[in-house]
């Protein structure tokens, strides 16, 4: 569904991405995992079309996506992108945010329908009895909970009825209390064992482990990985990569990151 | 539950819409009816209608050859004002945007002067209709040009730096008051007149000619403004979560700067710079009405007429056989509610 061909992106003269080449399938979760710094970010931008690249091609359903993006109005009703962290600069109440993930669908279809498909995606994410309360009065992590419904909205033909499907979370966890970290990765691995192809920038290891199908990790804007989520994450590799010596342990089926010659869980 | 939400959203704008409407037709009459000389209530109708009134023939050509037209531009005029404020607060992202203050205004104002001082030499006085055409083109000209140059200057990786916004705009109000100082140095008399009058804004010039060519332009671009309401609501989330939401930004960017660059530009071309109307009156809908521009566009249109209007009654009638610019008037109220904006932004540590 998405394939990186050899990608390199330059900011200024520094390049930032160099030669990233992999692909996502549908009803498969990727995460890219790396440190600060290492091009996360960066990648999912380019993948988006938000940044412009250097060399290499990102393709979408195998056409190029810079000659798609001249209608951006043809891809946004299948793909949808939840930024780290989205501004609205006026004061809507919640449930227009959301209708507004609806706005590629709005002319085929009623709008009793669309409130309904909205209203869903509130409860989906845990917040509809925000519905009418004012953007401006949430809290960061509601915020980002209404971005998500909005952007489930705007999925849930693809979602629906096995059409396709692209979802980019850039970080979505970074402003949420654990609960709802937990519940936005149910989420996006719900999406993808619905059909849709889910790629998600994450920080936390064990999350990507448990979470992702397969696993890409950056350093320094380089590809030092990619694969099997298990595999990639090994600890030694961790440990080159992250600079932080650690080792994985199994308990009842979990595997929890430690870190070496320390009682300490890394969470 | 569902229906009463939909019900909801539809019931309350248009009754307020309703009640702005009516204040804008009260103002209308209103303003129809007082001034140096006050005429009834009943005259102003039958002048409307074009009924004659015993013994009151000249309260009848007042009313339909002098009130009439200036009350209509000034309609016209503060509905471009107000929903260009709408729009480009929209595009700007910033309730702080405002034709007169990020340098719309002035670039119009520029336009029209460059227009005056060097069109005369380049073109020869006989020559009216290229005169008349020139005198309305440079100014959306130059509106349009200082738009774009704001917002190239202002767009830093996809969203607007706010600050460099409204610096841009002072700059450009500088410069062309610089201008317009250059200009002053070297005219006559009678170009002096013009040039205060552009600098101070007045609907004095209005008449049924200026008119009919106005308002068929003001009514396209205003309806042309309306056909976008939806994709405004779309681009206050950002750049780029507009894009990935279907909306070719850049084009349509491009189209609103373009229309509300003309409005503002051929307003100022005909009434001069008439400020503060495109700041307050978008920020009063959203009071009323929400930020929602299917909303916000067509009410900030109906209030910033009825502002205008008042202003300009307020203007003629508050000296009397003497009237004072209605830009002084809009400024006076205008600039303190500038202010309160900032203070209270500075507050949210939003700007």
């Amino acid at each position: 569904m998405l394939r990186s061909d050899n990608i390199t992106v330059k900011r200024g003269n520094r390049t930032v991405l160099r030669q990233l080449h992999f692909d996502l399938q549908r009803g498969e979760l990727i995460a890219v995992v790396g440190p600060n710094g290492s091009g996360k970010s960066t990648l999912l931008k380019a993948l988006t079309g938000e940044l412009s690249l250097a060399r290499g091609e990102v393709e979408l359903n195998g056409r190029s996506l810079a000659e798609q993006m001249q209608r951006p109005h043809a891809i946004a009703r299948w793909r949808a992108v939840l930024p780290q962290q989205s501004e609205l600069a006026f004061n809507f109440p919640v449930i227009d945010v959301v209708m507004m993930g609806r706005s590629p669908h709005l002319s085929q279809q009623q709008p009793a329908l669309d409130l309904e498909i909205c209203e869903a995606a509130l409860d989906q994410v845990d917040c509809l009895e925000l519905k009418d309360r004012f953007y401006q009065q949430l809290s960061g992590g509601e915020r980002q909970r209404v971005h998500l419904a909005r952007v489930l909205a705007q999925l849930h033909e693809g979602l629906e009825s096995k059409g396709p499907a692209l979802l980019f979370l850039d970080e979505p966890t970074a402003n949420l209390d654990l609960k709802h970290q937990i519940q936005i990765l149910q989420i996006a691995r719900q999406c993808a064992d619905r059909g849709a192809a889910v790629f998600l920038v994450l920080h936390d290891l064990q999350q990507a482990r448990a979470y992702a199908n397969r696993v890409l990790m950056l350093k320094a804007g380089r590809s030092v990985a990619f694969g099997q989520a298990a595999s990639v994450l090994s600890a030694k590799r961790i440990e080159r990569v992250f600079d932080i010596p650690v080792e994985w342990v199994h308990h009842q089926g979990a595997a929890l990151l430690k870190l070496k010659h320390s009682s300490a869980t890394i969470l | 539950m569902q229906r009463s939400a939909t019900k909801r959203n539809w019931k309350r704008p248009v009754v307020v819409i309703g009640w702005i409407a009516a204040g804008l037709l009260l103002s209308m009459l209103l303003s129809a009816a007082l001034g140096d000389k006050s005429i009834p209530a009943e005259t102003v109708v039958r002048a409307i209608f074009g009924i004659e009134t015993q013994g009151h023939a000249i309260d009848g050509i007042i009313v339909r050859d002098i009130r009439a037209p200036r009350i209509l531009t000034a309609v016209l005029v503060g509905a471009t004002l107000a929903i260009s404020g709408a729009v480009l607060q929209a595009i700007f992202r910033n309730a702080l945007a405002d034709p007169g203050l990020i340098g719309v205004s002035a670039g119009g104002a520029a336009g029209a002067i460059v227009f005056i001082v060097f069109g005369s030499w380049l073109i020869p006085v006989s020559w009216t209709l290229v005169h008349e055409l020139g005198i309305n083109l440079f100014p959306m000209a130059g509106g349009i040009g200082v738009t774009l140059f704001v917002y190239r200057l202002a767009l830093h990786e996809g969203r607007i730096h706010v600050t460099t916004m409204l610096l841009v705009g002072l700059a450009m109000n500088a410069l062309v008051g610089a201008l317009i100082g250059y200009a002053v140095f070297f005219s006559n008399d009678d170009q002096l007149r013009d040039y205060t009058f552009w600098s101070l804004g007045s609907l004095a010039r209005a008449n049924w000619n200026m008119l009919s060519w106005l308002a068929p332009i003001i009514i396209l671009i205003m309806g042309a403004l309306l056909s976008y309401r939806r994709q405004l609501n779309l681009l206050l989330l950002g750049e780029y979560e507009a894009v990935h939401l279907g909306l070719d930004v850049e084009k349509i960017r491009r189209r609103l700067i373009l229309l509300t660059a003309s409005g503002v530009g051929l307003t100022v071309a005909l009434c001069g710079m008439i400020g503060f109307v495109g700041l307050v009156t978008p920020h009063l809908c959203r009071l009323l009405l929400g930020p929602d521009h299917r909303w916000l566009l067509p009410a900030s249109a109906l209030m910033g007429a009825a502002i205008l209007v008042c202003a300009d009654l307020l203007a003629r009638i508050s000296i009397q056989y003497s009237e004072l610019p209605v830009g002084v008037l809009t400024a006076t109220v205008g600039a303190p509610f500038f202010l309160y904006l900032i203070v209270r932004a500075k507050r949210q540590t939003s700007i």
